[in-house]
C-alpha cells in the first residue's frame, strides 16, 4: 500500500499573534511556525500502518521556513520518501488554491491512502483532506482515531461527540482526515533527526502556481473583544457554593 | 441562484444535534439579509419527524435507507444533486465531524467557495469566522455564488431555532446511492484515557468490556 501524509505549519498559538497593517492577514514577520499536530498524528499513523504492513510511506510539505526540519524528522520515524512542494505560494494562500496545486503532485504519486491532520488552526475555507478528496474524487472521513488497513480497504475509526466511535469501511485510494493517531507522535532523539540529515534525501517537486480566485474575500481580521460577563465569586466556601446555587437558579438549571 | 439559506440538519442515532437549531437560527440572521427564505435539509431514513420544532419556512427531506446512518458518501451523493439543483444562496453546515466532512467535499467537487467556522452574521451578512483558536475573528464578503459555510456555536441560540409550529415538508427524491464507498459497519462506545485509545485488542486498540465485549 502505498501512504501519503501531507503536513502543514501554522502558527504556534503560544506566540502573541498580530495582524498586518493591510488588517486582513496575519503578520508573518515574527511568527513562529510548528507542524499542525493534527498532521503530526497523521503521519505517526502512516508510520504505524506501515510497521504492521508492507506500506511505503511518503511525507509531503510545503517549502516554507521549517518544513526540512518535519522532513527529517519524518525519514528518522521511518517515512521512506519525504517531499517539499516548491513554489510561490509565500504571500496569501488559501486551502482550496493548495489543495488544487498538491492534487496536481498527488496524482503523480498514485497513493492508495492519503493521511492528512483533520483540520489547521489557519483554515478559513475548509480543510486540506476533504478538499484534496473533492478535487480527487477519492471518498473522504475525517475525525479518524486508527486505521486499519484490510484486503483493498481500510476501516478508520471515526469519531463522533460524546464517546461515540463508528467504524467506517472505506474503498482505496481514498483519504482519512487524522484527529489522533493510534498512539502519540512518537519521539525522536535530535541524534536520530541529524542521522537522518545525512541520509535521507528531500526530493523537491515544483508546484503549480496556486489559483486564488476561488477564496472568499476577507473584509477584516480583528481580535475578540475580551469578554466583560465573567463575575468572580469571592468568599468563604458555603458563600461560593450559595452563590452558585443562585446563578444555576437564575439560568434554570436547577 | 435564488435567495434561499439552506441548512443541512445533523443527526445522529435518532437524535438532532444542538447545532442544527443554532444554524437554524443563523440562517434566519442571514435570510433577513439576503430576502430568502430558511430551508432546513433533512438527510435519513424513516426521519421525517425530526423536522417538526425547526424553525425554518420550509423542510426538504430526502429518505433513503442508506441515509439511515451518516456516512460521507451518502451524504455527498445526496447533497450535491439538490444544492446543483436548487442553487440556494448559502448552505450551512455544523463545524463537527458529520459537516466538516461533507462541505470541504462538495466545495472542490461542486466548484463552490467554502467559509468555515463561522459564528455568526453581521447585521449586512457578512460571515464572522474564528481562527487560529479563537485569538483572530475574520469578517469575509459572501461570494456572489452560492456558498457554503460550517457553523460553530457561540453566535447564537438553539431556541431560536426552534418552533412550535411544524414547517411544511417536501419529500425529494433520493438519487442512486449503491455503489457507495464509506459504509458503516458498526457504532462503538470510545474510551479514552490521556487522549487516546487504549489497548490493541481489535487492532484499532479501545477499552473493552471483556463480559460485553464492547468498547
Amino acid at each position: 500500500m502505498n501512504i501519503v501524509a501531507l503536513f502543514k505549519l501554522v502558527p504556534d498559538l503560544v506566540e502573541e499573534l498580530e495582524i498586518d497593517q493591510s488588517g486582513t492577514a496575519l503578520n508573518m514577520d515574527f511568527l513562529r511556525l510548528i507542524i499542525n499536530e493534527f498532521d503530526d498524528h497523521a503521519i505517526e499513523q502512516a508510520i504505524l500502518l506501515k510497521e504492521r504492513s508492507e506500506a511505503r510511506v511518503s511525507v509531503l510539505g510545503l517549502d516554507i521556513e521549517g518544513a526540512d526540519d518535519v522532513l527529517y524528522t519524518a525519514a528518522s520515524k521511518g517515512a521512506d520518501q519525504v517531499i517539499k512542494l516548491t513554489g510561490d505560494f509565500q504571500g496569501k494562500s488559501n486551502n482550496h488554491a493548495m489543495a488544487c496545486a498538491v492534487a496536481s503532485t498527488l496524482k503523480e504519486l498514485q497513493p492508495d491512502l492519503i493521511l492528512t491532520g483533520v483540520q489547521a488552526n489557519t483554515d478559513l475555507d475548509g480543510s486540506i483532506g476533504p478538499l484534496l478528496a473533492g478535487y480527487l474524487g477519492m471518498p473522504y472521513v475525517g475525525y479518524v482515531s486508527g486505521v486499519n488497513a484490510v484486503d483493498g480497504k481500510v476501516v478508520a475509526r471515526k469519531e463522533y461527540p460524546g464517546g461515540l466511535v463508528a467504524e467506517m469501511e472505506i474503498k482505496l485510494p481514498a483519504v482519512l482526515g487524522i484527529q489522533a493517531a493510534e498512539q502519540p507522535p512518537r519521539y525522536v532523539a535530535v541524534t536520530k533527526v541529524r542521522q537522518a540529515m545525512k541520509t535521507a534525501t528531500i526530493e523537491e517537486r515544483s508546484l503549480a502556481e496556486p489559483d486564488l480566485s476561488g477564496g472568499s474575500t476577507i473584509r477584516r481580521m480583528f481580535k475578540p473583544e475580551a469578554g466583560t460577563r465573567a463575575e468572580m465569586i469571592e468568599g468563604s466556601a458555603d458563600e461560593v457554593a450559595a452563590r452558585l446555587v443562585g446563578i444555576f437558579k437564575e439560568i434554570g438549571v436547577l | 441562484m435564488n435567495q434561499d439559506i439552506y441548512v443541512v440538519i445533523e443527526h445522529l442515532r435518532g437524535q438532532a444535534a444542538d447545532i442544527s437549531y443554532l444554524m437554524l437560527a443563523g440562517a434566519r440572521a442571514l435570510a433577513q439579509e439576503t430576502g430568502g427564505e430558511v430551508v432546513a435539509v433533512l438527510l435519513g431514513h424513516n426521519a421525517q419527524s425530526l423536522a417538526n420544532n425547526m424553525a425554518a419556512g420550509k423542510v426538504l427531506y430526502v429518505d433513503h435507507p442508506a441515509l439511515a446512518e451518516f456516512t460521507s458518501d451518502a451524504y455527498q451523493k445526496a447533497l450535491a444533486g439538490l444544492i446543483a439543483e436548487k442553487e440556494p444562496r448559502a448552505v450551512l453546515f455544523a463545524s463537527s465531524s458529520i459537516g466538516a466532512d461533507v462541505s470541504s467535499v462538495l466545495s472542490s467537487h461542486l466548484n463552490l467557495p467554502l467559509i468555515s467556522s463561522c459564528q455568526s452574521f453581521s447585521a449586512d451578512g457578512r460571515p464572522i469566522s474564528q481562527i487560529c483558536g479563537g485569538k483572530i475573528m475574520v469578517e469575509s464578503d459572501l461570494p456572489d455564488t452560492t456558498t457554503l459555510l460550517t457553523m460553530i456555536p457561540g453566535g447564537y441560540k438553539s431556541e431560536e431555532g426552534q418552533s412550535g409550529k411544524s414547517p411544511e415538508i417536501i419529500k425529494v427524491e433520493a438519487p442512486a446511492l449503491d455503489d457507495l464507498r464509506v459504509t458503516l459497519a458498526i457504532y462503538r462506545s470510545g474510551s479514552r484515557r490521556c487522549g487516546y485509545f487504549q489497548g490493541a485488542d481489535s487492532g484499532f486498540g479501545g477499552t473493552r468490556d471483556p463480559k460485553s465485549g464492547q468498547y
